[in-house]
């Protein structure tokens, strides 16, 4: 009698560690969770060196190598052993632009064109609305666009932020501060997760509760369209009006973009302007909004229940790189930037993406004498309700080209992060508008 | 003239490998007759034996030396799964099974211990195990051993294969079977942690090697492993200077597989995985709390009162080689102690899914 309970106890006990151990099994942590560490669709080497065809997709061995050996000698891409046991060095610190090649970088040999040939495409296209195949197809190739995240600027940043450089020079990959290789998530398919982690926690960013745009604005953002009059931005998701599925990009980026910092561009030979997204700030951020917005949809609808609307950074610039200056993106808005942006002077394209330019209002219906041009800001700065310039009286003051054909400024010269209109008084000395404005 | 005296002493210090009980005593037990014959005659047949490579039992009318009845192989093999084998007082450990063991280790009678078992090189080939003479014939891909430079000469009948008859299971270890240390610490006077004691020495002409690896064993060669029921390694940070000085166990592997010790950089980032390095108690690691026996760690200076220690010592207690190998042999490749290469998928061996054995240290890679 006395056995057969120790009997049936011990299948009792079988039985509880059976499920303890099923249910440990069926735990994922964070990398199995992770982009890379996904047994479907994660990290896999086996086109670098078919050796690695023998290692599960999403195993270790396709980044790094233990012993730098297999079989006696080193796997593919081969040239020694490498820090982080990587198969590769992370970085090639030496290379200070682009165009970048797959050793430069540890990540372009799967994010590149060769090896795995992962395919990232831009913003504009994942979570914009723009048609698969337009843009860049790797991140590599991103970053050999016109404008990029300079990675040497990158690291040469955190290297010295000394918020960051401790954390970072855990890192060794300028790639790897914004997305932690074990943590990083695929944000699109099914249940997306998200391809970022926060600079200083690597911890991925943006699932939800306070790391939302909608958490960061209060509810004041606004999702600009994928496609006009449809989907709103990420694409993929079926009704997402206010950001609740759009990470806090602005905390995300001004973890460095802030005003404190110092980040020297090699591109434009300067130090970046320091970005202020508070109420400080500037008016795309949350300082309240003034004078003539000539918003279009769907912000102008929005504007009757948004007290201050508030753009995600992704609104208007690409990540990694971009066929325009300041990696504006190619598609804003629910519609493609008509024209490639070489200058900051001809911002004004990507400005018309959501703002009313002299052809949208015109193509209103709206009975104004100005010409109907794309990228015509007459309306907006001098005839619209509560534009800053109204009434000016004399074009040739500030125009050169005088009445007769007056010559628009470079948008440069007032719009950009943290500007005002101050260069107004150098003309205004009649002082028709003695107060300075935000122009951004 | 050296190999010769080298190979007596081997022979003259007993083939009873692993025999080692947690108290002080000699490492082998029982009735002389059951490892040695008087004459190689019994009822008038020959004794003594030596098995094939497939395990198959070769009877020798030429006695063995010192008496024995078989040599390493012979005896640590067994045609069964059992990984221990009693006899009349005997207790041999079995790192050659004919029949598979179980693994990963599970209590049973069968269950695989320490050090692993030959038995997948038999059916897994040259990646499932050292290649042995005795057991296995030299690998097929490596002409020397990973870590190190293609050696000339006599070095190559340890460095080259242990698939010589110069070396074999001697390559490794300095059998020592008779000797009667005291204490739980298997050091010089026990013939050192599994009799593996320095063969440089030896083959130098030394009777007793005067280095080898420290360690504490169970009585059961982790036949039954679990957090407080183990053995216990010595470890020894930063580069060795002699052939075993440091009674490291990694410090045995490092003898033909030197780079992966010493060339790995001078610490974090490691360009290889650290070996004999502390793990440090600090971010992912923070979490690797409990010892746990399919991935141990080493102990620095291994003393009275480390036996089955349960919790590991961040700071102090190392990654070593065996942490992640079993230098026998296993169902992995690479002699991994577990399905390295299937996570996260399904595990080749045992048709589950994969285990993830990084992650016991590495607790954030899971």
């Amino acid at each position: 009698m006395r056995l057969r309970r120790c009997f049936f106890a011990g299948w009792l006990w079988l039985a509880l560690i059976g499920c303890l151990g099923l249910a440990v099994s069926a735990a994922a942590g964070p990398y199995r969770d992770s982009a890379h560490g996904n047994a479907t669709y994660g990290v896999d080497r086996s086109a670098i060196d078919a050796r690695l065809a023998n290692y599960a997709t999403g195993n270790c061995a396709h980044c790094h190598e233990m012993h730098a050996s297999m079989g006696g000698t080193d796997p593919l891409p081969a040239g020694g052993a490498a820090p982080y046991t990587l198969f590769s060095p992370g970085f090639n610190h030496s290379k200070v632009s682009n165009t970048y090649v797959e050793s430069d970088v540890f990540c372009f040999y799967c994010h590149g064109s060769t090896g795995s040939a992962v395919v990232n495409e831009s913003y504009s296209v994942t979570f914009g609305g723009a048609t698969t195949g337009t843009g860049p197809q790797s991140i590599m190739a991103a970053f050999n666009l016109t404008s990029y995240h300079n990675l040497k600027d990158i690291d040469n940043f955190l290297s010295s932020y000394p918020v960051l450089s401790n954390w970072y020079a855990g890192l060794g990959n300028p790639c790897s501060a914004c997305h932690d290789p074990h943590r990083v998530q695929r944000n699109r398919g099914v249940n997306p997760g998200s391809a970022i982690t926060r600079p200083g926690t690597g911890l991925v960013w943006g699932l939800g509760g306070d790391e939302t745009m909608f958490a960061y604005s209060g509810g004041n953002y606004e999702a600009p369209y994928a496609y006009v009059g449809g989907k709103r931005e990420p694409k993929d998701v079926e009704e997402d009006l206010d950001g609740t599925t759009t990470p806090d990009y602005v905390s995300f980026c001004t973890t460095c973009h802030n005003t404190s910092t110092t980040i020297y561009s090699t591109a434009l030979g300067r130090n970046l302007t320091q970005i202020n997204w508070a109420t400080t700030g500037d008016k795309h951020g949350k300082a309240p909004r003034d004078g003539a917005m000539v918003f279009r949809q769907p912000f102008e609808s929005a504007f009757a229940s948004k007290s201050n609307m508030v753009l995600a950074c992704v609104n208007c610039h690409e990540p990694h790189g971009s066929t325009n200056v300041a990696l504006l993106r190619t598609r804003i808005n629910g519609e493609p930037v008509e024209q490639t942006i070489t200058d900051f002077s001809q911002m004004g394209w990507a400005c018309r993406q959501c703002h009313m330019d002299d052809h949208k209002i015109r193509e209103l219906g709206v009975s104004i004498n100005v010409e109907a041009k794309k990228n015509g800001w007459r309306y907006a700065h001098h005839y619209a309700e509560g534009a800053p310039y109204g009434s000016p009286g004399s074009c040739g003051k500030c125009h050169s080209g005088g009445i007769q054909n007056p010559q628009p400024f470079d948008c440069k010269v007032c719009h950009g992060h943290s500007m005002t209109d101050v260069w107004v008084e150098q003309w205004d000395d009649m002082n028709r508008y003695p107060d300075r404005r935000k122009t951004f | 003239m050296k190999i010769s005296r080298w190979i007596t002493a081997l022979a003259t210090s007993g083939v009873l490998l692993f025999a080692l009980p947690l108290t002080a005593m000699a490492a082998v037990s029982g009735n002389c007759s059951n490892c040695h014959t008087m004459h190689n005659s019994e009822e008038g047949k020959p004794v003594a034996y030596t098995r094939t490579s497939a395990g198959e039992i070769n009877q020798s009318t030429q006695p063995l030396a010192n008496l024995l009845r078989t040599d390493c192989v012979g005896c640590h093999t067994h045609g069964t799964a059992d990984t221990i084998r009693s006899e009349e007082g005997t207790r041999v450990p079995i790192v050659f099974n004919l029949m598979e063991p179980t693994y990963p280790p599970n209590g049973s009678a069968t269950s695989t211990l320490a050090g692993g078992n030959f038995h997948w090189m038999l059916t897994k080939g040259d990646r499932h195990g050292h290649n042995v003479t005795g057991i296995a014939a030299a690998d097929g891909t490596l002409n020397h051993a990973p870590g190190w430079q293609a050696r000339s000469g006599e070095c190559v009948s340890c460095h080259g294969t242990l698939a010589d008859a110069q070396s074999g299971c001697a390559g490794c270890h300095v059998p020592m079977h008779h000797a009667a240390g005291s204490g739980v610490v298997a050091g010089q006077d026990h013939g050192w942690y599994r009799f593996l004691g320095s063969v440089m020495e030896v083959r130098e002409g030394a009777a007793v090697p005067t280095q080898g690896v420290i360690g504490i064993e169970d009585p059961n060669w982790e036949q039954n492993p679990a957090s407080d029921r183990h053995n216990v390694y010595q470890g020894k940070p930063g580069l060795y200077n002699d052939y075993l000085d440091t009674g490291s166990i990694g410090q045995k592997c490092a003898g033909c597989h030197g780079n992966f010790h010493s060339n790995v950089g001078e610490g974090s980032p490691w360009i290889r995985h650290p070996i004999d390095v502390a793990i440090p108690n600090k971010g992912e690691f923070v979490d690797f709390i409990d010892y746990d026996p399919m991935v141990p760690v080493a102990r620095l200076t291994v003393g009275s009162g480390d036996e089955n220690f349960s919790q590991i010592s961040r700071g102090s207690d190392m990654v070593t080689c065996i942490s992640c190998h079993r230098p026998h042999g296993s169902p992995y490749p690479s002699m991994l102690r577990w399905g390295y290469r299937d996570w996260p998928g399904t595990d080749t061996h045992t048709n589950q899914p994969a285990w993830n054995g990084c992650a016991v240290c590495h607790t954030y890679k899971d």
